[in-house]
């Protein structure tokens, strides 16, 4: 196999440096002779043991030396892009209007109700209503949000002639407009004489009193 | 013609046997093929056949000036003991040089070539060499006809029985027209051995050896020139120094036969001129051919008479005056590519290395320049990557506070939204009032509803709805309209649907009141539409 080798690399150096009219020339001539060859292929081996020997491994090396500070950055540019720079004071100032929404303490649970109360006497209408413990929205330790029922009754008020239209308009204006709330239930019983008169239930947002208020 | 009846035609494909003063194959004549002499012990070769009284003369053989991009050729005619070397410089002759002696064996060519060398002051390296002498044989051999690969392997095993006969040969074969019309070939026979006596003589005065030729390849050139119509068969005899060479072929076309006279034209005309007869006979038997035309190649016409005596009237008998290096001139216009060359697979293999050189060159260069333009860009890519790790790294402290930041932020912003979400979800929509409406609206006139309640289930994330009333009617008509009502309320965009434990009318009894029929109802259901 050896001497296979050899022969094969003496054939290839003799095919490959025979000049033409000259071919015993010596290995000076002959080795200029193959310059415009291999210098070429010279050239890239150098070129690649360079690159593989030594440009490599640095590139490797800084690579890895800075792959913690690459992930950091890219780690802070997905943080970036997840919410605008904006977002943050947008964001604090539309929270704040939605918490305004919301019931925030006893006092101002008092002040819907009188102002539920109000608008049923202003429809014709006599209302009762009773706050409730406000009751958790399951999981309740993660829900920044409780509600707070109501519940009530109404009966129309003497002199009332159209109570069920009353009713319907003011089924619509109960809920005061800048409270976060709803009616989630509705009983309605009429008479034989057509008097009517109905329960109802509501309940508003409130926040979680473990919710720090923003 | 009384010697034509002892003459023996050459067996199509053997060999002639030898005669007193007949055809005599060249390689018969010698014994075994010289042996090949250890490379590189070529001595400093002396003049063969120096002046009578003058001192053998050295040359120095390794000093000649060389120019590899010089095209001059140097041509060498080596005929039978005489040598004529000239330089060509494509149709022009820069100089001519003549052996004054004899010049048989390779050390007195060597001896010779120098001589010539050092006075022609040749620069160049390809050179071609017409050759006639002891080790060159011409054999005639019939082919298989039916195909050219039969025809092949013949001839390949005819070569491989002379070369177990007679050692390795280089060899050429020339199509010739058969007696008998078979495919025939005129074999060119060069021992190996005196080829790489010659071919060191060469090598070692850089000369390029690229043709060796019969002299068959001049004759048929310079007989192509004749006056004679294409295709006309001629017989052409050349004077070979002290041979002379007999060629019998169609004029532009191939050859029939040829043999070598151990005699000269010039001094002994009587015995070629009757050689001449002879072959003029063996063609008109072997190949049923008369050749009327016989043309002499000599220096002078002397052998003219002979030849018209003895091959009888009615032949044509011309003289084309020729000196011997004549030859050298001739030679040269024969084309390179010619292909009864001994060594034309020498030319082939430099071309191919060539090509496969300069292909490789081309490749490299190539390549070359496209790795370093690839390094070229990736390293600027990489000096841009370089700075901004480097700047990247400088700043980690820094984007570690970043990050941190930046997740409080979105920690607080998620909660912020997520708080939102929460309150906004907490409003209903009034669908208790909107259904009460609605139902109002659609109501019958002969129904009348006594207990309605609607209520939000989260848990089906949907609106259930009761409600009770009484219809005026008897049974049949108060389920017709209680259906009707109930399909309208389906088709409605509150998308209502009923409970189907209810029955197609809900649950109907009488209501009992005197005079008026009146039936109860009660209706359940859902609401899927907010």
């Amino acid at each position: 196999m050896k001497t296979r080798l050899i022969a094969a690399v003496r054939g290839a150096w003799q095919f490959l440096t025979v000049i033409p009219g000259w071919p015993d020339a010596g290995r000076v001539a002959r080795t200029f002779y193959v310059l415009p060859l291999a210098v070429p292929f010279l050239v890239l081996l150098l070129l690649w043991g360079w690159d593989r020997i030594v440009r490599s491994p640095e590139m490797r090396a800084l690579r890895d030396s800075s792959r913690p500070a690459v992930q950091l950055e890219a780690e802070v540019d997905e943080l970036r892009g997840t919410w605008p720079d904006t977002a943050t004071a947008e964001s604090a100032s539309a929270t704040a209007r939605c918490v305004q929404a919301t019931i925030r303490n006893p006092a101002d649970m008092d002040a819907q109700l009188a102002a539920m109360r109000a608008s049923a006497a202003a429809q014709g209408w006599g209302a009762v209503f009773h706050a409730s413990d406000a009751e958790l929205q399951p999981p309740a330790t993660t829900a920044p949000v409780v509600f707070q029922p109501v519940r009530g009754r109404l009966t129309p008020a003497a002199g009332n002639q159209a109570s069920f239209a009353s009713l319907l308009v003011l089924l619509d204006r109960l809920i005061p407009a800048d409270k976060r709330g709803g009616i989630v239930r509705l009983a309605v019983h009429g008479d034989e004489q057509g008097h009517i008169t109905a329960e109802i239930g509501v309940r508003f947002a409130a926040l979680s009193p473990d919710e720090k208020t923003p | 013609m009384s010697d034509s009846d002892k003459f023996v035609p050459p067996e199509p494909g053997g060999f002639v046997p030898p005669e007193p003063g007949g055809f005599v194959p060249d390689f018969l004549k010698d014994g075994a093929p010289a042996e090949a002499e250890p490379q590189g012990a070529v001595p400093l070769a002396e003049v063969p056949a120096p002046a009578p009284g003058a001192e053998p003369q050295v040359v120095n053989t390794t000093r000649r000036k060389v120019s590899r991009t010089n095209s001059d050729q140097l041509g060498i005619v080596w005929l039978r003991g005489t040598l004529h070397i000239g330089v060509r410089r494509q149709r022009r002759t820069l100089g001519m040089w003549s052996a004054t002696g004899p010049v048989r064996t390779a050390e007195e060519f060597s001896a010779a070539l120098d001589k010539a060398l050092a006075e022609l002051k040749f620069e160049g390296t390809d050179t071609f060499l017409v050759y006639e002498g002891d080790q060159f044989a011409h054999q005639p051999e019939a082919a298989p006809t039916f195909s050219a690969g039969a025809a092949k392997a013949y001839l390949d095993g005819r070569i491989a029985r002379y070369t177990k006969e007679r050692g390795p040969v280089l060899w050429v074969a020339q199509p010739t027209i058969g007696p008998k019309a078979e495919k025939a070939f005129l074999l060119h026979l060069m021992p190996q051995a005196f080829y790489n006596e010659l071919r060191r003589v060469f090598l070692l005065r850089r000369l390029d050896l690229t043709r060796i030729l019969p002299m068959v390849v001049p004759l048929q050139r310079e007989m192509n020139g004749f006056p004679i119509a294409r295709g006309t068969p001629a017989l052409v005899a050349a004077e070979l120094g002290e041979a002379t060479i007999i060629i019998v072929a169609q004029s532009h076309g191939p050859l029939l036969f040829t043999r070598t006279i151990l005699a000269s034209l010039e001094e002994a005309p009587v015995r070629v001129a009757i050689e001449i007869n002879r072959s003029l006979l063996y063609a008109k038997q072997q190949f049923n051919t008369s050749v009327d035309r016989i043309w002499l190649v000599t220096r002078t016409g002397r052998a003219t008479e002979e030849v018209t005596a003895k091959c009888g009237a009615g032949k044509v008998v011309m003289v084309l005056p020729t000196q011997p290096d004549e030859w050298v001139v001739n030679a040269s216009r024969v084309v390179r590519n010619q292909p009864v060359n001994l060594i034309a697979g020498y030319l082939r293999r430099k071309r191919h290395a060539q090509f496969i050189r300069y292909g490789l060159i081309a490749i490299g260069w190539l390549t070359m320049a496209n790795f370093v333009q690839h390094l070229w860009q990736a390293n600027d890519v990489w000096r841009g990557e370089k700075q901004r790790l480097l700047a990247v790294q400088a700043r980690e402290s820094d984007l570690a506070e970043e990050r941190d930041r930046l997740q409080t932020r979105n920690l607080t912003l998620e909660r912020e939204r997520l708080l939102r979400q929460h309150i906004e979800d907490a409003s209903l929509p009034p669908v208790p009032a909107k259904l009460l409406g609605y139902l109002s609206g659609v109501l019958p006139a002969d129904v009348r509803l006594t207990d309605f309640s609607v209520r939000w289930s989260a848990e089906d994330a949907a609106w259930l709805f009761q409600c009770e009333g009484v219809v005026n009617g008897d049974d049949e008509t108060a389920r017709e309209t209680i259906n009707g009502l109930k399909r309208h309320l389906e088709r409605s965009p509150l998308r209502i649907r009923f409970n189907d434990a209810q029955g197609p009318a809900g649950r109907m009894a009488a209501a009992g009141f005197v005079g008026i029929a009146q039936q109860r109802f009660a209706m359940e259901g859902r609401l899927f539409e907010n």
